[in-house]
């Protein structure tokens, strides 16, 4: 993989990489990265496989979405920028890969800011029905299950990540500008395969690589992670998501959890980047 | 486009560069880093290959 990235000064500050979710891109903390870098951290920001500026070396690759190859990569990453530990912070999909690194490499990972909490998953536990109303708040993942919905998706991806956004935050009043901005990244030629397999990875639909059949089945028993953690979430997050009292006990570190209020949906870090910024300080003290 | 990038020249010289990095966890990793392309809002942006 050739990782694109933007790193913010200074480089001999303490790391902290920040993972982006679906659909969006690096832009979700093109406000949190100077509030860092101002405090002193080295703040990197890569793109998922998928995504920007980050592409496969070689054609033959599979186009694998699954959340512990994403997870893998970043771990990757951080050798190959000889970063031994870092602060890990995640939204959305960003938020599954740094549970995944902090229950699998906690070593690596000196604490984390997990937004919507604890989001490990597994195939057995995708395949499980749920109640109606909370199978109608996926329905974009049963769209991307059938051959009809790859094609929806390459054909209106821009049009399909806009209803996503103004669906998962209702009241962020984002400018086309801001949409475009990000909407640039999901022009990688890899990021259609990428969402289609990591979707129906979840349900049990597409088969992983077995390179990563180890990591899946330690994430199986739904690990606790142990790394210092601050979960938030908004108020107003139309995305689906777990309720922070659900998932509290899977944080056996020094834990907290905080509720970001004033109509902050789903892309948290982008809608209210000083209290993403905020958390980041604070479990760095923890 | 604000994130445009030269991929043939990155490419030239991720490969001529391409140096083992630590590999603490068994993950094989190959490293090499060049600035790549700017982005208005985050500065240039970096590229690097990172190989599990």
């Amino acid at each position: 993989m050739n990782v694109g990235y933007a790193e913010s000064d200074p480089p001999d500050g303490p790391p902290v990489i920040l993972l982006h979710g679906w659909p969006y891109d690096i832009h979700t903390y093109v406000d949190v990265a100077p509030l860092l870098a101002a405090k002193g951290y080295r703040v990197i920001v890569p793109f998922l496989r998928g995504y920007g500026t980050t592409r496969f070396l070689s054609k033959d690759t599979i186009r694998n979405g699954q959340p512990s190859a994403i997870a893998a990569d970043i771990v990757a990453l951080m050798d190959a920028l000889k970063i031994k530990k870092a602060i890990i912070g995640g939204c959305d999909w960003g938020a599954r890969t740094a549970n995944i690194i902090a229950a699998l490499w906690p070593e690596r990972v000196k604490a984390m800011v997990s937004v919507s909490g604890y989001l490990i998953g597994n195939q057995k536990a995708g395949k499980v029905p749920l109640p109606p109303k909370a199978e109608l708040q996926w329905w974009y993942q049963f769209y991307f299950a059938t051959d009809r919905g790859r094609e929806g998706y390459e054909k209106y991806r821009r049009d399909f990540a806009k209803l996503i956004w103004q669906l998962a935050s209702p009241k962020w009043n984002f400018e086309d500008a801001t949409f475009d901005r990000t909407a640039a990244s999901f022009d990688n030629p890899d990021h259609v395969s990428i969402v289609i397999h990591n979707y129906r990875w979840r349900l049990g639909l597409a088969d992983g690589e077995a390179k990563y059949d180890d990591f899946e089945s330690r994430l199986a028993i739904a690990p606790a992670i142990t790394v210092p953690t601050i979960t938030l979430e908004g108020d107003s997050n139309g995305a689906p998501h777990p309720e922070p009292e659900t998932y509290a006990k899977k944080f056996s570190g020094k834990y907290a959890h905080r509720l970001i209020k004033g109509g902050i949906g789903h892309n948290l870090p982008q809608e209210a980047p000083k209290d993403f910024a905020q958390a980041v300080i604070d479990v760095d003290r923890f | 486009m604000s994130e445009e990038i030269d991929h043939d020249r990155r490419r030239l010289l991720g490969v001529a560069a391409m140096a083992a990095a630590i590999v603490p966890l068994g993950l094989n990793s190959t490293a090499s880093a060049i600035t790549s392309a700017t982005n208005t809002t985050f500065g240039p942006l970096k590229q690097i290959d990172a190989a599990f």
